[in-house]
């Protein structure tokens, strides 16, 4: 008798055993795959620290500085007088819309008054396109023999921060660390101004009374904006930015800034600044694409000179 | 079958042995460099290497050398020791060590970052320390805290929060907890300012500090910044002790009601503005709506960026309260001169603002004696005439 050579079904046994086996590496693999998961617990964000390099930084890091501070002794150009610069940033394209603020609580009356909404003032277009709240300040150092006289007498002023309506009248305010803030309160009802600098600026927060004022002082420079908000009215929001010098400039509600008496013949360098893209890498500048990495811009002004800048910024950047 | 079994249980076992016990490492502050967008892989590697330099590993602490500044005023490396390192009790005899991960680790994380495994079923989270900012203290916002007032959150716990009290401990085992927490605030603070430096000033391959490196005059000068930075750092720790602010005597008359009583006009009046945030029942339901500082920074206000930071590690955004005064709990103290300070100075990192200038120290007692009379005021006045609703009996 012999066997037609059909295909064969194995006997059932035989199938559930090998399920059973296959199960059995499955299960193995998934125990596997679970410890190893189990394993990868560090951070992957950055590769690990080496030792043999971080033990190279210390010895680096522990070797005495030297007395005699060379950097201060390497030969800088000197200022040769002063000159002006301004001009005037427009918008290229129609700016994103603006979020509507969640107004609400006891002093909806005075914060939005009639029941009218009340739109975030991130970004401002004024006439023509013309965009407000930019801020240029100068980053590079700048010794105090530079200053004009003009200037150092005002290193210690007073200077307004005002409040109304519960909106910081200014969006982007800029100020010397030497000098004083007057924070006023122009509402007939309770504010508080929360300022949070990052590095060296003393923080503050404090609580200024209906038509009342605060005053700050904070004695320290700092590197970028920061914000200033209301914690009675969290919808309220403004930067801040303290420099050690007083060559900086937000543009008004029309896109116009100007510099004065800043120093001349020199290279400096330039932060240009605006809240929504931060640091603004690229601009038309008088019709020719500019690239300003991390918003650097360099510029050298000659003596007496009033130069004029005619920025133009796509409105892409600001979505 | 059973041989593939023994074998399945064999290779699990192999494998967990070589992954148990990860050696403690302190974790990069990736959320805060991933806020300032500029730091590119390799520069966070840097940034990790420079603070083992200045500040070693969790196993082994060191402190940072400056020219300027005896590091040692502010944290004493011989006495971080017995924080530091792995849980070791096997010998009476010998010095203790371990004690930030015996007794603080599991909810504010090794790194002292505010992530233990336990830290995200608490509410609130526990303190992340990184940004050297704390609460409860005596110095006012700016200031960093005293080595008392972290000695006063140690013994007595905080109150209303997981944070519990250490009081048990021996005297040199707080005294090095207390400095364990503040070698990691300060590494944390000069991570951050790293974190900061790279991304306003470093082009994209650019390194903070360039060693081992042939260029001995770039080294210098990025060395002069590091130390730059860490002295600004620590200095803030050091002028710490001077910067208590001074409580003036209670006034003198004895009539606590009439204290009281300009106390509350105090509270919803518009200078002081307390109901504004608190309530008008004091039960902490005024605005509700706003984030303390160390949330304010993972954007909660825009859900798809929170995401960004959740996924690096961040803890869901939760708005912060304001205190429910009726309840007597009071976090960072209930003795009169703790919330003195708390109205005078404000509460640092969250929405509490420091009183007006124009508020003198007896207005800011009279609010005091009002705060520590609301939990035992009545919500509402109880009628005192009116409808008695009495069955007529015949």
């Amino acid at each position: 008798m012999t066997t037609p050579l059909t295909p064969q079904k194995p006997p059932l046994r035989a199938t559930i055993s090998s399920m059973r086996r296959a199960s059995t590496y499955y299960l193995l693999l998934a125990a596997l795959l679970v410890m190893l998961g189990g394993c990868g617990r560090g951070s992957s964000v950055a590769p690990k620290a080496e030792m043999d390099i971080a033990e190279a930084m210390r010895a680096a890091l522990t070797v005495e500085s030297g007395e005699d501070d060379s950097s201060a002794a390497v030969e800088q150009a000197d200022s040769t007088g002063f000159a002006t610069l301004k001009g005037r940033f427009l918008l290229d394209g129609s700016p994103p819309k603006m979020p509507l603020l969640p107004v609400k609580g006891d002093d909806v009356a005075i914060c939005a008054p009639g029941g009218a909404p009340v739109f975030s003032n991130a970004i401002v277009v004024g006439k023509d396109g013309g965009l407000a709240n930019v801020l240029l300040y100068v980053t590079s150092d700048i010794p105090d023999n530079w200053l004009h006289e003009a200037d150092v007498a005002t290193a210690t002023a007073t200077v307004d921060f005002d409040q109304k309506q519960c909106i910081f009248l200014s969006r982007v305010f800029a100020m010397r660390s030497t000098q004083t803030l007057k924070i006023l309160n122009s509402d007939p009802i309770g504010h508080n101004t929360n300022i949070t600098p990052k590095q060296r600026a003393t923080p503050f927060n404090q609580t200024i009374g209906a038509n009342s004022f605060a005053l700050y002082t904070p004695g320290g420079e700092e590197r970028a904006p920061f914000p200033v908000s209301c914690s009675i009215h969290p919808w309220m929001k403004a930067w801040m930015i303290t420099r050690g010098n007083p060559y900086f400039a937000v543009t008004d509600k029309d896109g116009y800034f100007e510099i004065p008496r800043v120093p001349s013949g020199v290279e400096l360098e330039f932060r240009v600044w605006h809240e929504l893209p931060a640091y603004i890498e690229s601009a038309t500048l008088s019709g020719v694409p500019v690239k300003w990495p991390k918003g650097r811009m360099k510029i050298s002004l000659e003596k007496d000179a009033t130069v004029d800048m005619n920025v133009s910024l796509d409105a892409g950047l600001f979505n | 079958m059973g041989r593939a079994w023994a074998a399945a249980v064999g290779v699990c076992l192999l494998l967990q042995a070589g992954c148990n016990s990860p050696e403690a490492a302190f974790h990069f502050n990736a959320v805060y460099a991933h806020k300032q967008s500029g730091v590119t892989k390799s520069q966070a590697k840097n940034v990790k290497e420079i603070l083992i330099a200045q500040f070693g590993t969790p196993d082994e602490p060191a402190i940072p050398a400056l020219p300027d500044l005896d590091v040692s005023t502010v944290i004493s490396l011989d006495r971080l020791k017995m924080s530091a390192g792995p849980v070791e009790r096997t010998d009476d005899t010998a010095p203790r060590r371990g004690l930030y991960r015996e007794h603080c680790a599991h909810c504010h994380g090794v790194t002292g970052d505010g992530r233990g495994p336990t830290a995200r079923f608490l509410n609130p989270y526990p303190r992340d320390y990184r940004r050297g900012t704390f609460k409860f203290k005596s110095t006012p916002v700016g200031g960093r805290p005293t080595h008392a007032d972290l000695k006063r959150i140690l013994v007595d716990g905080i109150p209303g929060t997981a944070m519990p009290s250490f009081k048990l401990l021996a005297a040199d085992e707080l005294e090095s907890l207390i400095q364990y927490v503040k070698y990691l605030a300060i590494r944390g603070e000069v991570e951050r300012s790293y974190i900061l430096e790279i991304d306003a000033e470093l082009e994209e391959e650019d390194l903070l500090l360039n060693v081992p490196g042939e260029d001995a005059e770039q080294v210098a000068e990025q060395v002069e910044v590091i130390q730059d930075i860490t002295s600004m750092v620590l200095s803030r720790w050091a002028n710490a002790a001077g910067q208590a602010t001074e409580v003036p005597a209670h006034p003198v008359d004895d009539d606590k009601i009439a204290s009281i009583t300009r106390g509350r006009e105090l509270f919803f009046g518009t200078t002081a503005n307390c109901v504004k945030c608190h309530g008008d029942t004091a039960l902490g339901d005024g605005q509700t709506t706003d984030y303390d500082e160390w949330t304010k920074e993972i954007d909660p206000t825009k859900p798809h960026l929170a995401a960004e930071y959740v996924a690096l590690g961040a803890f869901s955004p939760r708005n912060i309260r304001p205190r429910n005064l009726r309840q007597g709990v009071y976090r960072g103290g209930r003795r009169p001169v703790d919330i003195y300070w708390r109205i005078k100075n404000g509460i640092e990192g969250t929405p509490m603002p420091a009183a007006p200038a124009t508020l003198g120290s007896d207005d800011i007692w009279h609010l005091v004696d009002y705060v520590r009379s609301l939990p035992y005021e009545a919500l509402s006045q109880a009628r005192t005439s009116g409808p008695k609703f009495q069955r007529e009996r015949n």
